[in-house]
């Protein structure tokens, strides 16, 4: 954390400001403010689970879910914006994110509010109409995963929104070549014990008085983009039992409108075991897609991914220190192949399919079929 | 953990179809306005430099997302240049301001063109 404040205050220094060029300097010219934009994505989908009809288990978003989000920009200047964002789906009605970022100069930007976390290429891209899939990528998966109570999601379910403030610095070091910096300071994730707690974690108010701390930097040169995240904190009440997230991942574009993703991420989460000791549990995920247009109207996907938890017991009422009658081994793996079809019916209507064979080590082999309609404005 | 039968299938269709897909990838054929002309028709009667800023677009948005929401947006004439500024702005965007200016100045006239065209049907 301490490095990437150290290089965002050396491109505060460094940044080079050459005079606005004539496309620039007319917009400044014509631009008038305070000036609104108002956005939306509605999703809504519908799916089938099927398993093994004796340990069947249900999703929770199985049969219909929805995702409505509404949001707003204001832009008071040409530094300062504010935005807030609402989402109402499987949580209720929620604030999204609600954040002002003021541009303090060229390429260099400070956040205040609610805002998602600087972690993982997901941070900027977790909306229903620029994702293929239905469902995310298994790092980042925020519901529609069969098992998901035993697993307790993926490694960081997003968007992970938080409270707190931050800075952003893209710097060029080359035509075409940028470097990014993000750095936030958060209230954290909070829990109890055993593991974080999302749905607690939603709350607004802090359970600890720990701040915790976001970081990521990245690199893009023309079609290809690499980055690094890091992320920690203290997740219970005394503040005690600690969370340490890292992640990379790799964007190649091969072809115009055709991605290959490659994304990994690790957490270690501190818990007591019965005895009272420190003990911590460890997971690892990965995800690689590939996805692209096959005619102005179609894309194609076809993702594999894996998440493996380690050092805890995985049971209907999540992962548990100790073994439980009926719960998993202290080592589980998931894996998951999706494949599926994106048919853009106009600009900003999207149908989404897909098949997607979920592959577990400890409890039966699960599929899962999406069809999803996501409306954008 | 072995790859069953059926996921093996399943990998395998989307791989041919990607396949295919890379044998036949064609941008941009959707209606441009009532003359029948597809975005992409339109664009090519756009004056070279137009024509320039719209490939910069191209290349730097797809970064993110597909050209869709672009062409999906409803922005009120004048208000392209605080949009773009505000994605540009996004850590990794890679959109240099200039580029930024140069994209926003794009999309004023390609709606200003679009508006045209939808005015002058008769």
């Amino acid at each position: 954390m301490s490095l990437i404040l150290a290089a965002l205050t050396a491109v505060l220094l460094v940044q080079d400001r050459p005079a606005p060029p004539a496309a620039e300097a007319a917009q400044r010219e014509e631009e008038k403010f305070p000036r609104w934009s108002v956005h939306g994505v509605f999703s809504t989908d519908f799916n089938a689970l099927v398993s093994d009809r004796h340990s069947r288990d249900t999703m929770a978003e199985e049969g219909v879910a929805g995702e409505y989000v509404l949001g707003a920009s204001l832009h008071l200047d040409r530094r300062l914006t504010v935005s807030a964002r609402s989402c109402f789906g499987c949580h209720g009605f929620e604030l999204q994110s609600a954040v002002a970022d003021y541009e303090v100069f060229e390429g260099v930007t400070l956040r205040a509010g609610r805002f998602p976390l600087p972690f993982g290429s997901m941070s900027v891209r977790f909306l229903p109409h620029q994702l293929e899939p239905t469902s995310k990528p298994l790092p980042y998966i925020m519901g529609f995963m069969p098992r998901e109570r035993e697993f307790n999601q993926g490694i960081l379910p997003v968007p992970a929104v938080d409270n707190g403030a931050g800075a952003t610095a893209n710097l060029w070091l080359a035509n075409g070549v940028q470097l990014a910096l993000e750095a936030a300071v958060t209230r954290g994730f909070k829990g109890v014990d055993s593991d974080l707690d999302f749905e607690l974690s939603r709350d607004f108010e802090d359970n600890n008085g720990e701040p915790a701390g976001a970081g990521r930097i990245s690199l893009s040169a023309g079609p290809l983009a690499l980055g690094l995240s890091a992320a920690g904190g203290r997740y219970d009440p005394d503040a005690d039992l600690a969370y340490r997230l890292a992640g990379a991942d790799f964007h190649l574009r091969p072809l115009p409108g055709w991605n290959l993703r490659l994304e990994g991420a690790w957490r270690e989460t501190d818990f007591r075991d019965p005895a009272g000791d420190r003990d911590a549990s460890r997971r690892w995920s990965y995800a690689a897609q590939i996805d692209g247009e096959i005619d102005p109207r179609w894309r194609v996907f076809v993702l594999h991914d894996a998440l493996r938890v380690d050092g805890l017991f995985l049971t209907s009422a999540g992962p548990q220190p100790v073994p439980a009658p009926g719960s998993s081994d202290s080592e589980n793996v998931v894996t998951r192949i999706a494949s599926g079809v994106v048919f853009a019916a106009r600009p900003g209507v999207l149908l989404k399919t897909s098949a997607e064979f979920w592959n577990f080590s400890d409890f039966d082999d699960t599929w899962v079929f999406h069809a999803t309609l996501v409306v954008s404005f | 953990m072995g790859l069953p039968r059926h996921a093996g299938c399943l990998l395998l269709t989307g791989v041919l179809a990607l396949l295919g897909g890379c044998l036949w990838a064609d941008p941009l054929e959707r209606p441009f306005g009532p003359d029948g002309r597809t975005i992409r028709q339109a664009i090519e009667g756009f004056p070279p430099e137009r024509r320039a800023d719209f490939e910069l677009l191209r290349e730097r948005c797809g970064r993110c997302h597909s050209l869709d929401p672009v062409f999906a947006a409803r922005v009120p004439e004048g208000g392209w240049a605080a949009q773009v500024r505000a994605m540009a702005r996004k850590a990794g965007a890679g959109i240099a301001p200039a580029e930024a200016a140069r994209i926003a100045s794009f999309l004023e006239y390609f709606d200003a063109e679009r508006r045209k065209t939808a005015a002058a049907r008769p």
